[in-house]
Order: structure tokens, then sequence, then C-alpha cells
């Protein structure tokens, strides 16, 4: 599924092509013939180290982050990635840059991602149907390898159920891909028109400072007390709850609503699973 | 005094103009190449006393001091192999440069013992930078021929430019623009600037700045 994530984001503009092959040549990844047109889609093993992630080594090169830069950062089996490594990309999350600093030299390379990842529920893979054999103290060592700040930097977290045998729906494909896109094109150009006509110089609703959130994301007092209560109940981080009132603003964009309705909060409030799950483990 | 090639490096994910700067000066047959290079480019010195020997020219019998200018920042790879080898050449005075404008030439790539030129990682960050600097000519190794055309329009090849150099010129595919500068912001995506095509431009234009 994640590998058709690339498939449903905008094209890339000029400066970004020329970025990311810029990258993929200084790797000695680039197909000598063209430049690269497509969304990178990186899916390092689990059994990497924090300096192929983020880069590094004697002479800097760049790592998995890098040459995911304007594209994803697919981690699968998420909880058995090293907790130097996972931990490692904190700074560039936030930053969306590395920089790696040698006695002679600092280097740095961009890392404007979008980290992606999936784990199973429990050790076994069967948490939540009668057929899981973990004591709910493996479960949560288990889900506890994802730290609180890493998951906390993570804008979605969905439970995804068991596909059964009898799905048939999934194969019959009731969305496509460019379908898709053109939702996901749709709702980037209300934002960056939105952000261009205010003369904001920033394209899409995850960059918004606190303060262009005050100016575009206002909540009425329903979804204020709402959003209030439920910030107290999980013991939210401010973060999360940035992040959550980001995610408000895109469903509605999505919907091209002017102001942020009662059910797009309810659905950026759902999106965050496994943060939750964990506080009531 | 000493001769200066212009050549490009790689910080970060750009490019950035360099200068190999190379003197020959009194003192016992050594090479130094100082700038903050990394074991390739100081082993550099090797493979470019075997190519001086293998393309039927003298290696100097007195002290080479190449410089890698800006000195202050690392530098790592071989690409520097084809302007160190050049500037030397130059500067000894074995070839001769007929024209002036001659230095406006950039180049890279690394050597091989055997007289050729090999390719190397990151040439399309120098070729981008190099088009931003508003340079006009470029050369560099066939391998990267490719890379380097996906920014660089009228390449052509500057073999029996040299026939003494043939053997790195077989294997060297060289850039020249002589329109203004097109900016990276212009250049149309799924839109390939160029080919690879030896066509005669770079013939006609190369055998008259540098002879030897």
């Amino acid at each position: 599924m994640a590998k058709l994530l690339p498939t449903i984001l905008p094209p890339m503009s000029e400066q970004e092509i020329l970025e990311v092959s810029s990258i993929y040549s200084i790797a000695g990844e680039l197909d000598g013939h063209e430049l690269k047109h497509t969304r990178p889609f990186r899916s390092p093993h689990y059994n990497m180290s924090s300096h192929a992630l983020i880069g590094g080594g004697p002479y800097a090169k760049p790592g998995e982050v890098t040459l995911a830069h304007r594209g994803i950062l697919f981690l699968d089996e998420l909880p058995e990635f090293g907790r130097k490594t996972l931990e490692s990309l904190r700074l560039p999350l936030e930053d969306k840059r590395v920089t790696i600093s040698r006695v002679n030299q600092t280097n740095r390379y961009p890392a404007d991602f979008m980290l992606v990842a999936a784990m199973n529920p429990c050790p076994c893979g069967y948490a939540g149907t009668n057929r899981c054999e973990c004591n709910p103290h493996t479960i949560k060592a288990y889900r506890q390898r994802i730290s609180g700040p890493i998951l906390d930097r993570i804008d979605m977290q969905k439970y995804i159920g068991r596909v059964e045998f009898t799905d048939g729906h999934l194969m019959s494909g009731t969305i496509s891909s460019s379908s898709l896109r053109t939702t996901v094109m749709l709702t980037r150009e209300r934002q960056l028109h939105r952000f261009r006509k205010a003369g904001e110089g920033i394209t899409t609703n995850s960059e918004m400072s606190s303060t262009q959130m005050r100016k575009y994301c206002t909540l009425d007092d329903e979804c204020a007390a709402l959003l209030q209560r439920t910030y107290e109940r999980d013991s939210l981080s401010v973060r999360a709850r940035y992040k959550t009132i980001k995610l408000a603003r895109t469903f509605a964009d999505i919907d091209a609503s002017h102001s942020i309705q009662k059910t797009h909060l309810l659905k950026a409030l759902f999106s965050r699973d496994l943060e939750r799950e964990m506080r009531h483990v | 005094m000493a001769t200066v090639i212009r050549s490009l490096g790689i910080t970060g994910i750009s490019g950035y103009p360099l200068a190999v700067e190379v003197a020959i000066i009194a003192g016992l047959q050594t090479t130094t190449i100082v700038g903050l290079g990394d074991s390739a480019i100081k082993e550099a010195k090797d493979r470019m006393e075997a190519c001086t020997e293998e393309l039927g020219y003298a290696y100097p019998t007195r002290k080479v001091v190449v410089n890698l200018s800006p000195s202050d920042i690392k530098k790592r790879g071989a690409y520097l192999d084809l302007p160190m080898l050049i500037g030397m050449l130059v500067e000894s005075g074995q070839v001769r440069p007929r024209m002036s404008g001659w230095e406006e030439i950039a180049f890279v790539g690394g050597l091989s013992t055997t007289g050729n030129l090999v390719g190397f990682d990151g040439v399309l960050p120098m070729a981008i930078q190099a088009r931003k600097l508003g340079w006009t000519h470029l050369i560099v190794p066939l391998d990267c021929a490719d890379e380097a055309s996906l920014v660089w329009t009228l390449p052509s090849s500057p073999a029996k430019v040299f026939p003494k150099l043939s053997l790195i010129w077989n294997n060297a595919c060289t850039y020249h623009h002589t329109n203004e500068p097109v900016m990276p912001s212009r250049i149309k995506p799924k839109h390939r600037m160029g080919t690879t095509l030896m066509s005669s431009g770079m013939r006609r234009f190369f055998p008259t700045l540098l002879q030897r």
C-alpha cells in the first residue's frame, strides 16, 4: 500500500526535480539517461545503522532521509529498527534537513520527506483478535520500542484491520490512484492559493507557524471545547495538538470548506490511534 | 607563473567553483597536492605521473605544487585528476594554449594509468553550478556525458584535437554554451536538454584554443 503513495502525490516542480536528481547523482544512483521525475520512494531494511539513515561517515555522505527528499521514506516493521536509528529521525523530521558536522567541514543535506511506517499490533501479529497469544506486558514492551517523541511527530496513526480472504472489494479497486491524486492536487492548490494570496511564503498546511495557525485555523466554541476535552483526557502534547489542528485544516481543505467544521476536527482526532492506545494500555 | 585551471567540487548537494593551481618550482622531483584533499586526491600524483608517460610527455624533474583553491574546504574523490594533469602540462610548457580565453574551460574527470578518462559520481550538481555561474565550456569524461547533457547542450567530441592527448580525448565529452546561461528553473521537466551526439561543433571550436 505504501508503495503506491508516490502515485497520489503531485508531480515535482522543476526545481525539485533538479534537487532530487543532484542528490541521486552524488549518491551515484542516477540513471544517467534522464533526470529523476518521479518522487523517490525509499524503504531501507530495519537492520540499518543511524549513519546510513541520516548520512555520515568520515567523509559525510547523504543518507536515506536525504535520498527520500521530496518523496517517501517507508520504514516497514518500525519496532525492529534500532532505538538509536529511530531516535536520529527526530531532528530531520522537525528541521527538514540534516547537518553533519565534522572537524573540518559541515555538510548540510536537505531531508524534506514524508515518513510512512508500518508495524504489527503485537509480536504475534494478531492483537485485537482471539488468536493473539501475547500478554499485555509483551504488547506494551513491543509498542514501547517506538518512543513517545517519535510517535508524537507522526501526524496520522491508523489501525488497519486484518484483510479477510473474502474481502473482494480490495481487488476490485473502488478508488483509483489518479482520482486520489486529483484530490491531493486540488487540496494542495487550495492551500497554495490561500497562503499565496496572503503572501505567507509557505505552500502547505504542515509548514504553518503558530501565528499562521491562529490566523487560518480558527475553531468555533464547540470545536475548541471538544479539542480541549480530548487534549486533557489523552494528555496530548502541544506538538500533537498543533498537528491535530493542521490535520483538521487539511480535512476541511479536502471538503473545500472555508472553516474547520466539527467533522473535520473529529476525523483529525481519530487519526492518532496508536498514541491513544498506548496511553490506555 | 602558476597555471590556473577551472574546475568544480561538491559540497552538500551542490557544486561550487574550484581552481586547480599548478606551480613548478625549484626543488627535488616531488609532487605535493595541498588544499585538504582526501587520499584519493593525494594518490592522483601517481596517476598523473603514469598518465604523463603513457601520453608521451615527460614528467617535470622539479617540484610540482598543486593547490586546490579554496584550500580550506575538504575535497574528496578522483575527479580532479584531469585538471591537475592539464595544469601540469600547460605549466611545464609541454602543451601551449594558442589563444586567449582557454582558461574559461572547466575540466572534471578522473584518470586511469592507461591514459584514459574515468567517470565519477556527482557530475549533475557540478554541471548545474557551472551553468549558474555562466561558464561556457565544460569537459567531462564520456562516462558522465549523459548526466551532464541533462543540463548542458551542444556536446561534441574533443578527440583528434591534441594528437598526443587523444587517449584522453577519446574518452571525453565537451559541452559549450554560446547563448545566455539557462537557469535550472527554466529547464522543462520530462524534457532532455541535449543529446550526446558527437557533433563537429566542438571539433571546430577546440583546435583553435589549445595546440601543442
